[in-house]
């Protein structure tokens, strides 16, 4: 999979790969930083972590204890499978639906299509605070929707769906020819069956890119789901974690502890899907 | 022996349960059938105290209790309210329980039982209705190191002792010479200098709230300008005190708090300009072999040797989505917090609280607090602000900040809070 | 076809989707219009109509104008610096570094810290790292914490936004440059073309429709700023870094002015709408004539 093996190795390229290896160095080293001093201030007491923020190993030793207070005071099992919930079946249905409605939008030229289309990218621009308020009085005051799982997934696909639709869009009318569904059409194929046995498979590369991003996004949101959930037995782990937050001062060793084991399944999930991003375009590549 | 001591013991049993019937009276009967309410929490840091207490109350009573917690009030109640689902008990700030009761949207307590035990007096009272319970007493004040300090003096702190900008600046002297090089600590976030720091202006022109009311209808007026107050100029001549001995002189603004605590913990500083609500912030820092307390800001102009103390964070009970057993039950909790032997050893010794009730005789669980009954016990208080427009912070905290940094004069600064006040009245 | 197959059709491709997003966006955005023509402060039970006062209002606030021209500077600035470093380490990690599967998972985590812990981290890097370098390397620039003063405070906001927004679009770049077929290269190299060439005019007209949603993106992301501004700065030094839509919220919230807040967030949308479709409307020229 890699384009520039295909030179034949000499003196200049190889220089030139030193170059570029070092850049990639320097530059991951900076993207892991603030990452990497959150891994090892979560194991530190709050003392260490205000006063030597950078110093690797706390005196009093590795403070294991944490995670353990982030285990117990987030209640994280159950934060977790609330997440897992609710970011699971949104992300699903959101890629079903908004690769269906792009490849329409590609394929047509109705105004529906068009007027839709144009709406959803406008609303992309849409500052959350415009729709806030208002959201919560209409299904909480008036549908009484506030406090279930299912509102907060309905709510995720209205604000997400736009993004993704953009984004398959772009793909499908790039890199989609229409020629392949001409001919499963000819063969008597239908809209449905075209578009679930030729065109779904082809869109692996873009719907992993867009799972990894809309799986970040809604894993870590907490400002709607705040107003979804005012109950603890619905909070998410963003929720859960900001047991830790004070008014003045945070337990800070706590939040990081949090922060590391709640993100640790979006990175799995991300090495999973990095290997769809590329695997699915050589499967497809279509001749 | 042993049967003298088992005896004794269950003699003191059943005192103790005697006394309890006796002083749950207050809170009546439990719920006859089980009844779940929510309590929103804007001071996070006893939240789990605050839960715990929740519980012990619920079992005993039949309520269940979630609470909840939120470090902006404002937005969440805005929140909470308009989705229908306002918590039935909130723990808020004044400017909230202002907007609340101009909405009409929280319960009149003035008919409970604690409303005479100091609670109508120190609680929320807005257009003479009592709408807020107090919850605890808290001081803008010097947070000491009492250890640090006497280390290099040699002889024991008396607060008292420092009247006027002159005494505490040879104090501050002394300790310098003696090695400490800056013993004050200033707070760069605007809460702080922009906000607790001017209630001085206003707090101690006479010590009243009268007084500071009629100040500012002065400046108002066109009367007075903050320029040519005595008090206004006396409070930044301490400011400019503090500005000189401020080990964050290097870089004021960017004064890190949880650092600022640890210096006053381990005696790098000795004074810091905070509040007594800043004990939970010091304990992840504090030493065993040093005592801490607070004092008053010393001042030549207005109330001399006072402390800036008042209620702060009121229990307000919700009416517009709670339920009339809902309220039955909020009103329950709050009685158990005051008249029961466990909930007022919850307030008091779990959540850390000042509490205002003149039942209440457990004395305070931290060295912030015992130094602040001290001065309540003396009678050396004066009432900090209630009447401030709820953007006071908004427009005018920056202007200390500025000031902080050199970046704006004194004069500047006298300017923004007369312009300001030309456009907002008191009590808005 | 006929009229009834369409709406068919339309209804069960697009319809989902067309839904949720009516309901979630467009109901509460048109309700949000209305109430810029009310004197509502967010809590109270009645909205009393107004008419046009809360935009007047929004004209003469000079705060929200000022927040306003910030907030371009601060995204125009952060689109740059996002996507040049974005697509130029996309191209980096496509073009065959070894472990280029280690370097992108470490490219990842930007997009892992979000929130509040997000700007407490930062606030380490820039008071405390960055000081503690003075002492080895003594310029100007690592004397003071950054977040002390207005210049460098925007600065260090540009500095966080870019790190983070560029770890995103830089899965987007990868999946596009992934996204080139194999056989168009291997045509272009048949035909003599060598590796700049390749790049220069066969991979970069190519990525266009990748440029116009990176800059889509991270245009209208960096004018919504809010979790960062509120964690970093708070609005300090003095309110000097506030961006709009922190200030629409405190107008909202803190000030009891929800009418003019909304007026202001709905300015604040056309003009985002404006600079934003400009920008890939032209885009999307560019891809049509590439």
């Amino acid at each position: 999979m890699t384009k520039a093996s295909s030179h034949i190795g000499g003196r200049k390229v190889t220089v030139f790969r030193a170059i570029k290896m070092i850049i990639a160095i320097v530059m991951l080293i900076i993207y892991l930083f603030p990452f990497a001093l959150v891994l090892v201030n979560s194991l530190k007491t709050k003392l260490t972590i205000v006063k030597h923020p950078l110093q690797l190993l706390d005196a009093k030793g590795l403070q294991w204890v944490n995670y353990k207070n982030a285990i117990d005071q987030m209640n994280f099992g159950r934060s977790f499978a609330n997440s897992l919930f609710v970011v699971g079946i949104s992300v699903v249905l959101l890629m079903l639906f908004a690769s269906m409605a792009a490849w329409l939008f590609v394929r047509t030229d109705w105004a529906a299509c068009k007027i839709s289309f144009s709406a959803m990218l406008a609303s992309m621009i849409v500052p959350f605070q415009v729709v806030m308020i208002p959201l919560i009085s209409i299904y909480g005051a008036q549908f009484h929707m506030l406090n279930h799982r299912m509102t907060m997934v309905f709510m995720n696909l209205g604000f997400g769906v736009s993004m993704c639709t953009f984004m398959c869009h772009g793909f499908i009318k790039g890199n989609i020819p229409v020629a392949l569904e001409e001919a499963a059409r000819i063969d008597g194929a239908g809209y449905h069956r075209t578009f679930f046995t030729i065109v779904l498979p082809l869109l692996k590369p873009i719907l992993s890119t867009v799972a990894i991003l809309e799986i970040l996004s809604y894993w870590n949101d907490y400002l709607l789901p705040s107003m979804v959930f005012t109950r603890k037995e619905f909070y998410t782990l963003p929720l859960a974690i900001r047991t830790f937050y004070g008014e003045f001062s945070s337990d800070y060793g706590n939040i990081m502890a949090g922060l590391t084991l709640s993100v640790a399944p979006v990175i799995l999930v991300y090495l999973l899907l990095q290997k769809y991003v590329i695997g699915g375009i050589v499967a497809g590549a279509v001749k | 022996m042993k049967k003298i001591l088992a005896l004794a013991l269950a003699l003191a049993m059943l005192l103790m349960t005697a006394g309890l019937t006796a002083s749950a009276e207050e809170v009546g009967q439990p719920m006859a059938e089980k009844v779940s309410i929510t309590m929103m929490n804007s001071k996070p840091e006893i939240t789990a105290a605050l839960q715990a207490a929740a519980d012990l109350f619920g079992a005993a009573y039949n309520v269940s209790i979630e609470v909840t917690e939120t470090s902006s009030p404002g937005d969440e109640l805005a929140k909470r309210y308009n989705a229908g689902d306002a918590p039935t008990i909130s723990i808020v700030d004044i400017a909230n329980v202002k907007d609340l009761a101009r909405e009409d949207k929280i319960l009149d307590l003035g008919d409970q039982p604690w409303a005479a035990i100091g609670g109508k007096e120190m609680g929320a009272v807005i257009n003479d209705v009592l709408y807020g319970m107090p919850l605890t007493i808290e001081s803008k004040a010097l947070l000491v190191n009492k250890t640090a300090v006497e280390k290099i003096t040699g002889e024991t702190f008396d607060p008292l002792k420092y009247q006027t900008k002159g005494d505490f600046e040879a104090l501050l002297q002394q300790l310098r010479e003696g090695g400490m090089e800056n013993p004050v600590i200033i707070n760069q976030e605007d809460w702080s200098i922009g906000s607790h720091f001017v209630q001085y202006f206003y707090g101690i022109q006479d010590g009243t709230i009268a007084g500071a009311e009629a100040f500012i209808e002065k400046v108002r007026a066109g009367e007075e300008s903050f320029a040519d107050n005595a008090v206004f100029n006396a409070c930044m001549d301490m400011f400019d005190l503090y500005m000189e001995y401020n080990i964050n002189k290097q870089d004021p603004l960017s004064a890190d708090y949880d650092l600022n605590a640890d210096y006053l913990a381990e005696g790098e500083a000795a004074f810091w300009i905070n509040g007594t609500w800043a004990w939970p912030n010091m304990v992840p820092f504090v030493q065993d072999d040093q005592e801490y307390t607070i004092m008053h800001m010393p001042t030549d102009a207005g109330a001399q040797g006072k402390l800036l103390a008042q209620a702060t964070k009121y229990i307000v009970v919700d009416k517009a989505d709670a339920s009339a057993e809902a309220q039955e039950a909020a009103k329950k909790f709050l009685n158990w917090l005051i008249y029961t032997e466990e909930g007022q050893n919850a307030m008091i010794n779990e959540c850390g609280m000042v509490t205002a009730f003149t039942n209440i005789t457990l004395p305070p669980s931290n060295p912030f607090n015992v130094g602040l009954k001290n001065y309540i016990d003396a009678g050396l208080t004066c009432e900090a602000v209630t009447y401030l427009p709820s953007d006071h912070r908004s427009a005018l905290g920056a202007n200390m900040q500025k000031y902080l940094d050199g970046s704006e004069t004194r004069e500047e600064v006298a300017k923004a809070f007369d312009a300001y006040w030309a456009e907002h009245e008191v009590n808005y | 076809m006929s009229f009834r197959k369409k709406m068919l059709l339309f209804l069960s491709f697009a319809g989902p989707a067309v839904f949720f997003f009516i309901c979630v966006v467009i109901i509460p955005l048109i309700y949000g219009i209305y109430l810029t023509f009310t004197d509502w402060n967010g809590l109270a039970d009645t909205k009393n109509f107004v008419g046009l006062a809360n935009y007047k209002e929004t004209f003469q606030d000079s705060a929200f104008w000022n927040t306003l021209l910030l907030t371009t500077g601060f995204s125009f600035l952060s689109v740059l610096f996002i996507n040049v470093i974005a697509f130029l380490l996309a191209y980096l990690l496509t073009s065959g570094v070894k472990g280029q599967n280690f370097f992108r998972a470490g490219f990842f985590t930007p997009n892992l810290i979000g929130g509040l812990i997000l700007g407490y981290i930062w606030q380490i890097f820039f008071s405390r790292v960055l000081t503690s370098l003075y002492t080895s390397i003594p310029i100007a620039l690592f004397q003071k914490s950054w977040l002390s003063s207005p210049g460098t405070a925007f600065a260090a906001l540009v500095v966080v936004q870019t790190w983070q927004l560029s770890g995103y679009m830089l899965l987007i770049y990868i999946s596009g440059f992934v996204g080139i077929s194999e056989d168009v290269i291997e045509a272009a190299k048949i035909d003599g073309a060598n590796e700049q060439k390749t790049t220069l005019h066969i991979r970069l007209p190519l990525m266009v429709p990748s440029f116009v949603v990176c800059l889509f993106l991270s245009l209208t992301r960096s004018f919504k700023v809010y979790d960062l501004n509120l964690s970093l700065t708070a609005g300090g030094p003095y309110n000097s870094t506030k961006m709009t839509a922190m200030h629409i919220y405190t107008q909202a919230f803190e000030n009891h002015r929800y009418g003019t807040g909304q007026a202001e967030a709905l300015i604040f949308f056309i003009v985002i709408a404006i600079i934003s479709l400009t920008q890939t409307y032209i885009g999307k020229k560019r891809e049509v004539e590439a």
